[in-house]
């Protein structure tokens, strides 16, 4: 389903993702992102799908005979007698934009990748916050989001989290041989959903994939933090 | 391939209905494979199919919507027992009663340029499934959301059997699919094909179609048939919204629109069937006989010939020593450039011409033209006198192109014409012939009229034809341009076709071509010209264009006409000197292009100018200093990429103030995103600033195989190879690089770059030099020239 309100790109949170953090980008950058940022509002044609399974412990979905592996989805779920599946995409016309301006300006590309990436993070909030909504009337709470590729909790699940929500056909949105969502501006999660307030565990470093060769985690930051190109 | 049509003129053709839902009530567990049931539960799926043939339904769709080797990948079924099985249960079903339909649905991956399954390896996997249902009656192609896929299915489905051939997309509520195609250019690329019909499906309830239906019947002339869902579904519960009674009261509409068949797609059941059949079944369909406007489209854009339209000639390396070397050597970022330099400038069709000596025709323009279409959605005009070039390149085109182009000789038109129509494209008819290009008017016209009547012959329409009658220089015939026009003025009046003809070649050889160019346009507008091959960097002859679009009376020309001179006044003889004393190295700091370019075309008037001086005294200490603030964190990416696009508009000045000696360029650098993985943005970015340093740097791209980044750093004696990855699961493909380079080429140098990579690992996996960021990249590479 589409969105009811178009949302603005949060032009302060694409700044931090670009490395500005207490320096101002300067008036070039500030303008041309403003721009990248209008062209990405302006292209994007955001979609998302939900759907709720019953959860068991240790994680699983008996509908759907589907094991959630892992020790950080096991703990981000505890307590939680259904989960949400969740998917949202800004669709596929923005990819050729970048594309685009990649052949003639990679400083606008640059703008418009982190602009987009910004972008379906809040459009990703926007849908747990109807859902938080909608399940709040009914008494129950919800966790945070949880994505495949955090924590211990492996991108090969991507393939099956598209199947449960039928995403290609309700959203357009496809899993690569690869592990790589297409369109690539778009997120998977799982969100808990407890008859109390669940606070969730978002995942650390400690079980990461990619603990040992992480040149952000060396550093001390965490890559939540910025985007990667 | 076969056209019969399956559809009776004389009374609707019913469809079935739904099956997935159907299957999960017959215990289907979410998110399983639904084949299962063709091998292990046939009867269970044999009394879905009997009710809906009892309901009414005159064709049956197989089990098959998933059915292919990637989506059955581990599930312990063959593509070949899952159709045959398909089809059995179907038949079992039908028992003579009805057509049983090979169904085929998306591969679940999406196709280049969005994802890494190549055009190919869609057609073989698509053919895979159409070789095991040659048992069925016909072929059906459903829930498609992207053109490039529909267009694999349906040549594989022509191909591969002798059955006829249904096509049907997905679209949104504007009549967009997912993937951005319009409901126009599906009717116009795939209605181009030799098939049977057309249709719209899934996504939307029957109300939400119906405008997109009535589209749909207004731009094919093709039998059209709609199975739309039972309305819109419930995230939670997954059930659909509307009655049977609900939806068949929605499909009235298709009874008098000219659709010819009617059945239901997601939430539609034997009960829903059962009351359209009751409702449609005996009744006629409405005669539809739509008035086709010309039309070509790529991959999301439709171009309609109802007035004229730029055709951005600059993807040709005739005369360009830059793209020529390019092309020669495989690296196709130029031609994307061009593409969208023109398309901004006012492009509605792309020219793509990649013919030139050393140059493997056949292998390239396939790619140039995937490349265009990797970064615009315009209509192609695909350019080459090779016609084995062209097929290879019809083939992977996505839209309904132009082929440019036949002549009246008797070889070409064998050639080309069966080509035009096996792959659905116009096509443009120059008229000359084995001897030479007519002097007169009237001789041009003759060979037009026999190129349109083989094309005719050959079962092109005649709104796909476009005649050239050919511009020659007035500076080498004083007459030349006048009879061209007269030729051109007849072709229109008399033959009734499209026509088309290349601009620029009236002013050959005279001063002041471009005042020559807008006058000669403006004079073949008025002549009848409905394709303009033009520069479009040229604004003030698109400025006559436009300005002959609103004197002309076209649609919508006012207000573009407005948009693109309002508020301006006659286009300044010079550009305004805003840049005043910014020195070039200062322009570059701030990442200023056109001011950058401007400063290097000041220092360069100077007669004692030394361009190499130039980038060593300016552009690269500029870039140095932009550099070191960028290890200091003062200055970020964006900084250091607009300071890099500074750079390359002064070097292009310099380049250009060269003449024919050139630059000295350093070594080669051969970069590409590895084999699986799309993200090239980091490695576009360490590109711009190797070439900002002086590197031939030749760019494979993104998913690129092992082997052919060895083959271009072998073949172009590469000293460095720059790979990229972003994902943890592309990672084997970069290591599986970097060993078979080894092996080949064990001299070169490699570095890696990406998120997912640290120092040790990438020396882990054999590279030489791990890259935190582009800087780095340009860094190391200078290194090793030192």
């Amino acid at each position: 389903m589409r969105f009811d309100r178009a949302l603005r790109v949060d032009i302060p949170q694409a700044l931090r993702a670009l490395g500005y953090g207490g320096t101002g980008p300067g008036a070039q950058v500030g303008a041309q992102l403003a721009q990248a940022a209008l062209q990405i509002e302006r292209q994007a044609d955001a979609h998302w799908t939900f759907r709720p399974f019953v959860l068991e412990a240790p994680p699983r979905l008996p509908e759907a005979q589907l094991s959630l592996p892992g020790r950080d989805i096991a703990l981000h779920l505890a307590g939680c007698g259904a989960c949400l599946l969740l998917a949202v995409t800004l669709g596929g016309g923005i990819e050729r934009h970048i594309r685009a301006a990649e052949a003639c300006d990679m400083a606008a590309a640059l703008l418009l990748d982190v602009a987009a990436s910004t972008l379906v993070e809040q459009y990703a909030d926007e849908a747990e916050r109807l859902l938080r909504l909608q399940y709040r009337g009914q008494g129950a709470h919800l966790t945070g989001r949880f994505s495949p590729g955090y924590g211990d909790l492996p991108l090969a699940l991507q393939g099956d989290l598209l199947r449960l929500l039928n995403a290609q056909r309700q959203i357009g949105l496809t899993v690569s041989a690869g592990g790589i969502l297409l369109p690539r501006k778009s997120i998977t999660a799982l969100l808990g959903v407890a008859d109390r307030p669940v606070s969730g565990r978002p995942a650390g470093c400690e079980t990461c994939a990619l603990r040992a060769r992480c040149a952000d985690r060396k550093e001390g930051r965490h890559c939540g933090d910025n985007i990667h190109l | 391939m076969a056209t019969t049509s399956i559809f009776n003129p004389d009374r609707f053709t019913i469809l079935d209905g739904g099956m997935g839902t159907m299957l999960q009530a017959a215990g289907l567990a979410p998110g399983a494979c639904p084949e299962q049931f063709n091998l292990h539960a046939p009867d269970k799926l044999c009394d879905i199919q009997r009710a809906y043939v009892e309901a009414g339904a005159d064709i049956l769709l197989t089990n098959t919507f998933g059915t292919n080797a990637r989506k059955l990948q581990g599930t312990g079924i063959s593509v070949a027992q899952a159709v045959s099985a398909g089809i059995a249960c179907a038949r079992r079903a039908a028992d003579g009663r009805a057509l049983v339909a090979l169904d085929i649905g998306p591969l679940g991956e999406l196709l280049e340029p969005n994802g890494t399954l190549t055009f190919e390896q869609a057609y073989d996997l698509f053919a895979e499934v159409v070789r095991a249902g040659r048992g069925a009656d016909l072929v059906l192609i459903e829930t498609m959301a992207d053109l490039y896929e529909v267009k694999a299915a349906v040549l594989a489905a022509l191909e591969c059997c002798d059955l006829p051939v249904l096509a049907s997309m997905t679209f949104e509520r504007q009549g967009r699919s997912f993937a951005g195609v319009p409901v126009e250019g599906f009717a116009t690329a795939i209605g181009a094909l030799p098939v049977a019909g057309l249709g719209i499906n899934c996504s939307l309830g029957p109300a939400e179609v119906m405008p997109l239906l009535q589209r749909l019947c207004a731009a094919t002339e093709l039998p059209v048939f709609a199975m739309p869902n039972a309305g819109l579904p419930n995230p939670v519960t997954g059930a659909h919204d509307l009655s049977p009674e609900a939806f068949c009261a929605a499909m009235a509409p298709c009874l008098d629109m000219g659709v010819a068949a009617v059945g239901g797609c997601c939430g539609t059941t034997p009960a829903t069937i059962a009351l359209l059949s009751k409702q449609f079944k005996d009744k006629k369909p409405a005669p539809r006989r739509p008035a086709l406007p010309a039309r070509v489209c790529g991959s999301t854009h439709v171009a309609e010939v109802s007035r004229p339209l730029a055709v951005g000639e600059r993807i040709n390396p005739t005369g360009k020593k830059r793209l020529r070397e390019a092309l020669q050597v495989g690296d196709l970022s130029p031609v994307q450039t061009l593409a969208v330099e023109q398309q901004q400038a006012g492009a509605e069709i792309l020219d793509v011409n990649v013919g030139t000596p050393g140059v493997d025709e056949v292998r390239l323009l396939p790619r140039a033209v995937k490349a265009v279409q990797a970064v615009s959605g315009l209509p192609l005009q695909i350019d080459s006198s090779d016609p084995a070039a062209l097929e290879a390149a019809l083939r992977v085109c996505c839209g309904k192109p132009i082929v440019n182009s036949t002549s009246a000789e008797e070889g070409r038109l064998q050639a080309i014409l069966p080509l035009c129509r096996r792959y659905g494209a116009a096509v443009v008819g120059l008229t000359l012939d084995e001897a030479s290009v007519p002097e007169r008017a009237e001789a041009r016209v003759a060979l037009a009229q026999k190129i349109v009547d083989r094309a005719l012959a050959a079962g092109l329409p005649k709104r796909d034809l476009y005649i050239d009658c050919l511009t020659l220089s007035v500076g080498a015939q004083p007459e030349a341009a006048a009879e061209t026009l007269r030729a051109l003025r007849t072709v229109k009046q008399q033959l009734g076709v499209g026509t088309v003809l290349g601009v620029s070649n009236v002013s050959f050889g005279l001063p002041d071509r471009p005042l020559l160019n807008r006058t000669f346009l403006a004079m073949a507008l008025e002549a009848g010209l409905d394709l303009a091959i033009v520069n479009p960097s040229d604004e003030e002859l698109m400025d006559t264009l436009s300005a002959h679009r609103l004197l002309a009376g076209h649609e919508g020309a006012a207000d573009a006409y407005v948009a693109r001179r309002g508020g301006q006044a006659a286009r300044p003889q010079a550009p305004a000197d805003k840049t005043q004393g910014l020195p070039l190295d200062l322009a570059i700091e701030r990442g200023l292009r056109a001011e950058a370019a401007e400063a290097a075309r000041a220092l360069l008037q100077d007669p004692g100018a030394d361009p190499l001086a130039l980038v060593n005294d300016y552009l690269i200490p500029a870039l140095d200093r932009v550099g070191e603030g960028f290890e200091q964190k003062t200055v970020f990416l964006p900084q250091l990429l607009m300071a890099a696009g500074a750079a390359q508009a002064a070097f292009e000045v310099i380049r250009a103030g060269m003449g024919a000696a050139g630059l000295p360029t350093g070594p080669t650098v051969v970069v590409a995103t590895v084999q699986g993985d799309i993200h090239d943005i980091g490695k576009n970015i360490a590109k711009a600033l190797l070439e900002n340093y002086g590197f031939a740097v030749i760019d494979l791209g993104r998913d690129v195989p092992p082997e052919a980044v060895v083959e271009a750093a072998e073949q172009n004696g590469a000293a460095l190879v720059g790979l990229s990855a972003l994902m943890t699961t592309t990672l084997p493909a970069m290591e599986r690089t970097i060993a078979l380079l080894r092996r080949r080429l064990p001299d070169c140098r490699i570095l890696v770059g990406g998120a997912v990579l640290n120092e040790a690992y990438a020396r882990q996996i054999g590279a030489d030099f791990f890259a935190r960021d582009a800087k780095a990249s340009a860094d190391y590479a200078r290194s090793l020239t030192k």
